[in-house]
């Protein structure tokens, strides 16, 4: 299997045996199949002066070397739904009953993951949500409801073994858990848009201590990559940048994604969608983080940016890094 | 019957003449085919050398990358597989091998034609429209496909509004077509022929028909539904206003499936035409395979949801969709055994036709046996969406049409022009094509099982994905199909030269027995005068204590 990624999850085991499986049976079905057709092929080749017999394949004692063989084939059909119904009730349908909740959230273009907060629960004000960073304490139950705010997207972790689509207006519960500490990605393997290509998140397994601690201070200690120009890496700006998600839609380089490049934005002048137009200024640009939908930019899709929650703090060091980008 | 002489038009242009119809189908077919393959060329070069200036196009951007996957898989499903094996090959064959003058609904048939060419233009025109052409995807998922319900924007969305009018107008022709299928095939056949008597690619084109009849009603239903979403704000597919996106997956699969094997019966049918003639025996199990195909007709109305294993149906709904989906290989699997036991002790001629659909067969063993990985639900899990189906499914469909569709292109060309094609430019083009075919898919299998994603423009930012094993595959499946593309050159001369310049076909050059070899080459235009009696099956080759090794349907002795 050396094909597959490392598996890292504890139900990963009885995909990666049934791949096996089914690997074993068709290598052995194709190898005969091709054989047999290629020997057939070369020994009954036209020879001159020799004619073919009058078969028809009527009846049992002619049908039976096909029948046979299909025989046999339906035996291995059925021993192969046999072990895919379990590998299936192992990851699909046997959730465990205790576990750490996490809500999941897909929208374009990033995973967004909200952890319960100080009163241990989902959907109060209080809970801790990291854009494209899922940090999980290893050995441990995962229980999570996944959730769509836009299109389909499909939460999918080569290692973990593991996919399934987020659907607008559904909420699918399913769980994992990882057994291996360390860092892999995360991506959505459903169409969602222009953006599709850069959805991406970081999974990060660690012991249960350095969880604690790290849901706890509110940092990223790893995660997203921090795609700054030279020189700017140690910038908490551009940091933000990254674990929030915008640099999937917005640019560093000039170059035009779903939004406007980063690029030279500060003192820019632009075209907005309602005709006016204004120099990019920092109030702007806090207004712009805050409410995405007032004053956009023209030529640009509407209502695609999320509002995000930063702090003021934040949105602070984000603008005094925006100004950087010349 | 009198003819008058019909002028220019009436023959070549709006003729009711179910060869002519045959033909523009085909020709248009062929012409949608160079636009399917550019597409491919254009992506696959992206995905060898991302972001980099491709020659013969330029650079490619994500919004276009989307765009050129929606409209090759678009193109190659609905505008080449379905016109050239179900519309142009059952048109021509159908009213000739059952001993009929036309279809039964001549001027339905022109109809049904020009309804065809106009859903190609409309789709062409998507190209070059504001917007756009259409990006969502060839399945085009809601709320994706319908702009994610942020406000209707009629310049923006006319991409899509035509490929969804586009479709539903080549549907419309396809009903036209099918029901001509089926009236000509029930009710015009020659005095003597009886079902069990009929060629199988007949009675492949018929369960095809009825399969496609029986399951494109809700896909209209689901396109329409989009189309009113996208254009005056329906919400059918839209939760927050109580509609529910899976709906579409599931109207669109009871069509999407189904139509697997509408593409595939036909190409079946005429492969086994090949295969009896080629290698003069009777065809092993005719009533086996019959009975099978239609097993498997009626399987497939109901294997629609494994493409929707992990999309958010109910997990207690998998297990039934994954057995009836690994069933479906059981009639399958009896009809290619079949067909290789119809080569068992046979008396083989290697001519082009059958080194394709010999090579359609070596080949085909692989998509079928990756068909069973794929059946199984909890391998779904983690192959889904990945380049694992994508291998698959090229896996099948290549064979099925290209090699299929080739290798009858090479054995019925003789009967339409009257010229045999050139059988060394024929060979050229069968190992060039048949083997770098691997090359495109095996390295995408590979990847697939690596866990690389579908749809994606760009590999830059995955390094789980940039490994120098998965650069170096995505390299490999790109020259290969730049040198399978080079190795249709030759079949391009071969039929141009051919036209002109190839030997004279006479009526029956691969000595077979159904009725179309019966008539001159190409055919008069009312087929048979006066109507051909029908004395027995059309596999009657090397018949014991005859002088000749073929017996045809309508001689008597």
């Amino acid at each position: 299997m050396y094909l597959l990624p490392e598996n890292i999850s504890s139900f990963g085991g009885e995909i990666d045996s049934l791949i096996g499986f089914i690997s074993a049976i068709a290598a052995v079905v194709l190898f005969l199949a091709e054989t047999a057709l290629l020997g057939i092929v070369i020994f009954f080749r036209r020879k001159p002066g020799r004619s073919a017999p009058y078969i028809k394949g009527m009846g049992w004692r002619q049908m039976r070397w096909v029948l046979l063989p299909v025989a046999a084939v339906v035996v291995l059909d059925l021993l192969i739904d046999l072990k895919t119904h379990k590998a299936w009730n192992a990851v699909m349908q046997s959730l465990p009953s205790k576990g750490m909740r996490v809500r999941i959230t897909g929208s374009q273009y990033r995973w967004s993951f909200a952890y319960p907060g100080a009163d241990g629960l989902l959907g109060t004000a209080d809970d801790i949500v990291r854009v494209n960073d899922f940090a999980v304490p290893v050995d441990s139950n995962v229980i999570f409801d996944l959730a769509a705010a836009d299109m389909i997207h499909s939460f999918w972790v080569p290692s973990l073994r593991f996919k399934q689509d987020a659907v607008p207006g559904r909420i699918i519960t399913r769980w994992f858990k990882a057994i291996k500490t360390g860092t892999y990605g995360i991506a959505c393997a459903e169409l969602c848009g222009v953006g599709h290509s850069d959805m991406k998140a970081t999974l990060r397994v660690e012991s249960r201590e350095d969880f604690l601690r790290d849901l706890q201070s509110g940092v990223n200690s790893g995660g997203a990559e921090v795609r700054a120009p030279a020189g700017g890496a140690e910038n908490r700006g551009a940091e933000l940048l990254n674990q929030k998600g915008c640099t999937a839609c917005h640019t560093l380089d000039g170059s035009k994604l779903v939004g406007p490049s980063y690029k030279g934005i500060f003192g820019r002048k632009t075209k907005l969608a309602d005709g006016r137009e204004i120099v990019v200024d920092a109030a702007y640009l806090r207004r712009s983080i805050r409410e995405p939908e007032v004053d956009q930019v023209a030529g640009f899709p509407a209502g695609l940016m999320p509002k995000l929650p930063l702090s003021d703090e934040e949105i602070h060091e984000v603008v005094e890094y925006l100004e950087t980008l010349r | 019957m009198e003819h008058s002489k019909p002028i220019f038009f009436r023959k070549y242009v709006f003729s009711t003449d179910h060869k002519v119809i045959g033909m523009q189908y085909m020709l248009t077919g062929l012409c949608m085919v160079v636009v399917g393959v550019f597409l491919s060329y254009v992506f696959r070069m992206q995905l060898a050398y991302p972001g980099s200036d491709l020659p013969l196009f330029g650079k490619l951007s994500p919004q276009q990358y989307n765009e050129f996957v929606t409209l090759h898989g678009t193109i190659m499903i609905f505008w080449v597989a379905m016109p050239i094996l179900l519309a142009a090959f059952g048109n021509l064959l159908i009213p000739l091998m059952v001993g009929a003058k036309d279809m039964a609904f001549p001027a339905l048939n022109m109809i049904s034609y020009w309804t065809f060419l106009v859903s190609t233009v409309a789709l062409l025109a998507s190209f070059f429209v504001p917007g756009g052409a259409f990006d969502g995807g060839w399945t085009a998922y809601p709320p994706l496909s319908a702009g994610g319900y942020r406000g209707i924007s009629f310049w923006n969305g006319l991409g899509g509004d035509l490929w969804i009018l586009a479709v539903a107008l080549e549907f419309a022709a396809f009903l036209m077509g099918g029901v001509n299928f089926l009236v000509t095939v029930g009710n015009m056949r020659a005095p003597g022929l009886k079902w069990f008597d009929l060629p199988l690619v007949i009675w492949m084109f018929v369960i095809a028909t009825l399969d496609f009849l029986f399951s494109v009603g809700p896909l209209i239903a689901g396109a329409i539904m989009l189309l009113l979403d996208r254009t005056i704000g329906t919400n059918f597919y839209n939760p927050a206003k109580g509609g529910d996106p899976v709906l579409f997956q599931h109207l669109f699969w009871f069509f999407g499936h189904p139509e697997v094997y509408v593409l595939f019966l036909p190409s079946l049918g005429l492969a086994a035409e090949i295969l009896t003639a080629s290698s003069r025996k009777p065809l092993f199990g005719y009533r086996a395979i019959v009975y099978a195909t239609m097993t498997a007709g009626a399987l497939s109305l109901v294997v629609w949801a494994h493409h929707q294993f992990i999309a958010g149906i109910d997990p207690r709904m998998a297990s039934f969709f994954s057995v009836t989906t690994i069933l479906i290989s059981i009639p399958f699997a009896v009809t290619v055994f079949c067909y290789i036991a119809t080569l068992w002790r046979g008396n083989i001629r290697f001519s082009t036709p059958m080194l394709f659909v010999l090579g359609f067969l070596a080949e085909f063993l692989i998509g079928g046996v990756t068909g069973i990985y794929l059946g199984s639900s909890a391998f779904d899990i983690y192959a889904h969406d990945t380049y694992f189906v994508v291998a698959h499914f090229h896996y099948t469909l290549i064979p099925v049409v290209v090699f299929c569709g080739t290798a009858a292109i090479y054995f019925w060309f003789p009967k339409f022009t009257g010229r045999m094609l050139n059988e060394t430019l024929g060979k050229i083009h069968f190992f060039g094509t048949v083997l770098f075919f691997n090359g495109i898919f095996i390295p995408l299998f590979i990847n697939g099982i690596g866990g690389e994603h579908r749809r994606i423009a760009d590999y830059s930012a995955w390094p789980e994905f940039m490994t120098e094993a998965m650069k170096h595959n995505r390299i490999v499946a790109t020259t290969s199909l730049i040198v399978v593309m080079l190795f249709q050159i030759p079949f391009i001369i071969n039929i141009f030269l051919s036209l002109f310049r190839g030997k004279p076909a006479g009526p029956n050059p691969w000595k077979s027995n159904t009725l179309e070899w019966t008539v001159a080459s190409p055919p008069p235009h009312p087929n048979f005068s006066p109507v051909p009696m029908v004395y027995r099956g059309p596999y009657e080759y090397s018949v014991p204590g005859r002088k000749e090794d073929f017996w045809p349907q309508n001689e008597k002795e």
